[in-house]
């Protein structure tokens, strides 16, 4: 029997193979002992800290956790059982409501590990309890609760209709925090969490190091696709050498996929823990046959005839061993495949990739020849057919030319002369996270806040303007909504902080990595915040590239529609004061000469007499 | 229900009364929604001044009247050399001289001494052309309307001849329908209160500018004692849903100029709904509830294309079904039974056809009762089709509920314009769940998406579960587009309401 590596196998439970086969809290335990894994995979849910000092403390508060399935709600509450010494046999035995005594208050802890496994005569029976308990912190109990949000919602709303006045303003402040991502409220005894508010990138980093670095990967020694020197043809090791990277420093694999994660969460793109684990598998495991994920023994296979193009790595990131019926239920894969990473070239690398090994050649050999398993040699006969004029096989070159740019994308090193970022759907991407960063930082990226103000100048006023030292506030007048915008109401909204006159300023979201662009009046009370717009990747892009002279139509209808509504909201908060009297109108046209300056026309109106 | 007496002088003048005996005097194919906007504005202002908008005593033989604002409208359109003169780059005098030449100098005179420079001129009227209402449709200069900045931007439809009084053509008393629609929903002084304070401040600066586009004194006058139109029925449930909607878009945190749009939409939606329930009063029967079903635009044709085509082809016919309905009726009358016995009965069932529904037959009709029923059947369902029947069509295109194509049809699917302003009016407190969105869709507008709301309209699911979720997640994923939609998690997403409203 040849050579197998447990580990592999266990590992499988975690991809993209059939429903039922993955491997979720409740199924953990058995595939652990029957695969003898010594160090499971564990990534510690988000909030399980916080929810354990809660419950240590004398005055504990009830705690509900929402978010997307997989993000480890089931989870978080068999830790908490288990941290208060509950009895395992009766957690394993299903029981919907189990309670235990805690430590530093007489309360008795009841955990609902998911609310939708409770019936509808069940829910009547609880959700009264939990809601008096939230609102008046009842003597004897306290909850956690794990609870899918829509579902928790619709059921608390039914409820407190029922009740009156007091359920429903509770309610509407559960509602409240839910969609505002508030955690606790000043009026409730109740912590919301939810899972879905974490960085995935920082804990995909974890999974990958987990993964990549377990011990048992030594069981793979005196198989015979390895050598001494640990050099392999086995393209599982070779998946999982290029995802660990040569250095702790810089793996541009594992710092790309990081940035592409932060991305989706800036874009709202959620994916719970469960989706990076399987990300995570797949790239390492990923086979483009029937099975899905390689084996020790098909491995062997792909190794001795070396079909490594079943087994691309960076293909496998975008789910491209499975059939597209099949990927599209994976959120992991539709996520990321909505960077277009792949089908967004820019003529550089395309001419490196085809003309390449004739024009560059050192260049070449260094970021794409010298790949002998998906590099170079990957697609040099389809690329030496087509330069030779053979249009036959024409489809097949192009996606070998597709999978050429993916693995560009996460190899390329930082300093090559080539953007990675210009093989992706949002060409500013690198610029965004840069951007966000400084903002963090408390530094003002000033250059890029210019380009910002000239595409929003563009926006606003429907004209080429090339002026990104101020804002200009301009109507198109009748409801507001035309495309050119001549009647000038404001020039006068600087690109920073000012004392007297407003300006545009700029901020993090919540999620502490969304820019907040945000008009601010200096004399107005408080913050003085007008209006403010999250900046996600696709708005910033689309000012960035209406700022350049371009304008994609696959994004750019959302972000000017909400660019539109960003203006009306300041134009109404501004209130300009109005320079006319009694007895003239004034206002200002602007207009644009042939070189994008911005030309105001002052136009004077006598509307009565002297 | 209550209905009102219809004035015998609206009577006199129509050849049969049947469409104004159902829905009132009148509905018109011809006049588009904003034109309903219009006219209503029109009255609105008119009562304003007697300091009884929205706020009436009695609706019965109201009168008003509306400025013809000729200068104005002559300046803005029907006035092609300003443009041309404007650019030959000649001094200012000269161009005044020339354009003054072109037009009647003397009636545009005053205009030197209001406007420093003639490009000031120009670019003022260049600003109202731009943003005039409906600018595509070719009507003629006095059928066109400048965007009603306030209460100086309103006057009337005039025709060709501007002197002459008016042929209702545009303005077809949609307007005032409206006006008495809100009038007796209980709601009217407030409403009035929100229309001055947000569409029609005398203060706004382009109000302003378009009353310096007229001398002091017009000249052209007014077109005096018009008198109010006639909705039948005194007080009806279509009536305050469409002034909740009206305040609903009235307190949002906006410029007034933006709200005109979402009231022009959901008014004639209000409108088209009262038909529809008309309509199917007259006809009886069960189904009392119309239904829009929509269908979320798709590349492929899916079922619901269908399903909305026929919701719509319902919809059409049932005015006509209506009307029928409504002459029918006239046979359980007792004294139709008398006239069919008297001794001349072809007389007898004449007469009490022509009094009963004000019937001006062309020709004397002769005949049995029953040819002379059908002859009146006839000339009433003719003259349901010329106009009334056409306004479902006419209107819900022009509100962006319906699209065409050729060859393959006219079926209900919202344009981004309505669905903006479905969101304004119905997402209360800057947010909705998104399921709870579709059904206030529906209970608000029988606008159905989803498949609990099609549950709810047809009585049983009427084709397949996953082409109505289909549906709803292609909804979903067209308001988030729109940036009116957030999802949360997979289990729940909200609508969002971009525009706060004033507490």
């Amino acid at each position: 029997m040849s050579h197998s590596n447990n580990l592999v196998a266990f590992l499988r439970h975690y991809g993209p193979i059939p429903a039922g086969d993955n491997m979720y809290d409740e199924l953990i335990h058995k595939e652990i002992e029957r695969y003898g894994i010594d160090k499971p995979i564990i990534i510690t849910p988000v909030r399980l800290d916080e929810v354990i000092k809660n419950f240590e403390s004398e005055t504990p508060k009830n705690i509900i956790l929402t978010g997307t399935a997989g993000d480890g709600k089931t989870y978080t509450c068999r830790r908490v059982w288990e941290h208060f010494h509950g009895d395992p046999g009766k957690w394993r035995e299903g029981i919907k409501t189990p309670e235990l005594r805690l430590p530093n208050t007489d309360k008795r802890l009841c955990i609902v590990k998911d609310l939708s496994e409770l019936t509808a005569a069940e829910k009547e029976v609880f959700l009264p309890d939990l809601a008096v308990s939230v609102r008046n912190n009842a003597p004897d109990k306290v909850y956690l609760v794990a609870a899918n949000d829509g579902q928790l919602l619709a059921s608390w709303r039914d409820f407190a209709e029922s009740r009156g006045d007091e359920y429903i303003h509770d309610f509407k402040v559960i509602e409240a925090m839910l969609v505002e991502e508030e955690i606790q409220s000043e009026h409730l005894s109740l912590l919301l969490y939810n899972l879905s508010h974490f960085d995935g990138s920082k804990s995909f980093k974890e999974i990958v190091s987990q993964v990549t670095e377990h011990p048992q990967w030594s069981d793979c020694s005196g198989c015979s696709l390895l050598s001494e020197d640990e050099s392999t043809k086995c393209p599982i090791r070779i998946n999982r050498d290029r995802l660990r990277g040569n250095s702790e420093a810089f793996s541009p694999f594992r710092d790309r996929l990081t940035d592409l994660l932060k991305l989706a969460r800036a874009n709202r793109m959620h994916l719970p823990i469960r989706d990076l684990l399987l990300l995570c598998v797949n790239i390492i495991l990923g086979d483009n046959t029937e099975r899905i994920l390689l084996t020790c023994r098909t491995a062997k296979n792909r190794a001795e005839s070396g079909d490594y193009h079943k087994t691309n790595p960076y293909a496998n990131v975008f789910g491209a061993n499975l059939r597209s019926r099949l990927r599209q239920q994976y959120q992991a894969f539709s996520t990321l495949e909505a960077f277009g990473i792949g089908r967004e070239t820019d003529n550089k690398t395309d001419h490196l990739l085809i003309y390449g090994p004739y024009d560059d050649k050192e260049k070449y050999e260094d970021l794409i020849g010298n790949d002998q398993f998906y590099g170079g040699p990957a697609y040099s006969n389809a690329l030496q057919d087509y330069l030779e004029g053979e249009r036959e096989n024409l489809p097949e070159f192009m996606y070998s030319l597709v999978l050429q740019r993916q693995r560009l994308f996460f190899t390329l090193p930082s300093e090559s002369g080539l953007s990675p970022w210009s093989l992706s759907v949002y060409q500013s991407s690198g610029k965004f996270l840069e951007f966000g960063k400084k903002i963090k930082d408390g530094r003002f990226p000033y250059r890029t806040v210019e380009v910002l103000a000239r595409g929003l100048n563009r926006t606003f006023c429907g004209m080429m303007i090339d002026d990104g030292h101020k804002i200009y506030l301009a109507s198109s007048g009748g409801d507001g909504r035309g495309r050119i915008a001549s009647i000038l109401n404001s020039d006068n909204i600087g690109i920073s902080k000012h004392k007297r006159n407003p300006y545009l300023h700029f901020g993090l979201a919540s999620d502490k990595l969304t820019p907040l662009m945000k008009i601010v009046d200096p004399t107005e009370p408080g913050d003085g915040v007008v209006d403010e717009i999250e900046l996600q990747i696709s708005h910033f892009e689309y000012l960035i590239r209406v700022a350049k002279g371009s304008l994609p139509t696959s994004f750019s209808r959302q972000c000017y529609e909400d660019f539109l509504d960003f203006k009306l909201r300041i134009i109404e908060g501004l209130n300009e004061t109005d320079t006319s009297s009694h007895r003239k109108i004034f206002f200002q046209a602007i207009n644009v000469d042939e070189h994008g300056r911005p030309q105001l026309e002052n136009i004077r109106i006598i509307i009565g007499e002297e | 229900m209550n209905v009102i007496p219809a004035p015998e002088k609206f009577k006199k003048s129509v050849k049969v009364w049947v469409d104004e005996a159902i829905w009132g005097h009148r509905f018109y194919n011809d006049q588009t929604p904003w034109l309903v906007l219009l006219e209503f504005l029109c009255v609105f202002k008119d009562r304003q001044t007697q300091g009884f908008a929205l706020n009436e005593s009695q609706t019965h033989g109201l009168e008003y009247s509306i400025p013809r604002s000729l200068h104005l409208r002559k300046l803005v359109f029907n006035n092609p050399h300003i443009s041309h003169i404007e650019t030959t780059g000649r001094s200012e005098s000269e161009k005044w001289k020339d354009w003054f030449e072109h037009v009647n100098g003397n009636d545009f005179s005053f205009l030197r001494e209001r406007f420093e420079k003639f490009t000031w001129l120009a670019r003022v009227v260049e600003y109202f052309q731009n943003t005039a209402i409906e600018p595509h449709r070719q009507r003629r200069w006095t059928s066109r309307f400048i965007f009603p900045h306030g209460v100086d931007c309103l006057y009337a439809d005039l025709p060709n001849n501007p002197h002459k009084s008016p042929d209702r053509r545009f303005f077809a008393r949609g307007g005032e329908l409206l006006y008495l629609m809100l009038c007796r929903s209980g709601h009217g002084p407030e409403i009035a209160e929100l229309i001055n304070r947000k569409l029609l401040n005398a203060a706004d600066p382009w109000n302003q500018i378009a009353k310096a586009l007229s001398p002091e004194d017009d000249g052209s006058g007014h077109i005096e004692r018009i008198t109010m139109g006639y909705l039948p029925y005194a007080e009806r449930e279509e009536y305050k849903e469409l002034a909740k909607t009206w305040k609903q878009i009235l307190q949002l945190q906006l410029t007034g100029a933006v709200l005109f749009d979402p009231l022009v939409r959901l008014s004639a939606l209000h409108m088209l709904l009262y038909m529809l329930r008309r309509a199917a009063e007259e006809i009886g029967g069960d189904r009392k509830e119309p239904r829009f079903v929509l269908e979320i635009a798709t590349p492929g044709k899916t079922m619901l294309y269908e399903l909305s085509s026929e919701s719509l082809r319902a919809n059409r016919m049932s005015t006509l079904r209506a009307v029928r309905a409504h002459v029918e009726h006239a046979k359980d009358d007792e004294r139709w039974r008398r006239a069919c016995n008297a001794r001349v009965p072809a007389e007898a069932v004449r007469d009490f056809l022509s009094d009963h529904f004000a019937w001006k037959p062309d020709d004397p009709v002769s005949g049995d009762p029953q040819e002379i029923f059908s002859e009146l059947r006839s000339d009433v369902e003719k003259r349901h089709k010329q106009h009334v029947e056409k306004v479902h069509n006419e209107w819900t295109r022009r509100i962006g509920l319906t699209v065409s194509q050729r060859a393959v049809g006219t079926w209900y699917a919202p344009n981004d314009s309505l669905l903006k302003a479905l969101v304004m009016c119905i997402v209360e407190d800057g947010r909705e769940e998104y399921h709870r969105f579709l059904a206030k869709l529906y209970e608000r507008f029988r606008i159905v998406v989803a498949a609990p709301e099609a549950e709810r309209a047809f009585g049983s699911l009427p084709t397949d579960q996953h082409v109505f979720t289909r549906n709803a997640q292609r909804l979903e994923q067209r308001l988030r587009t729109l940036g009116l939609l957030r999802r949360l998690s997979d289990d729940c997403a909200y609508v969002q309401n971009p525009f706060r409203r004033h507490q």
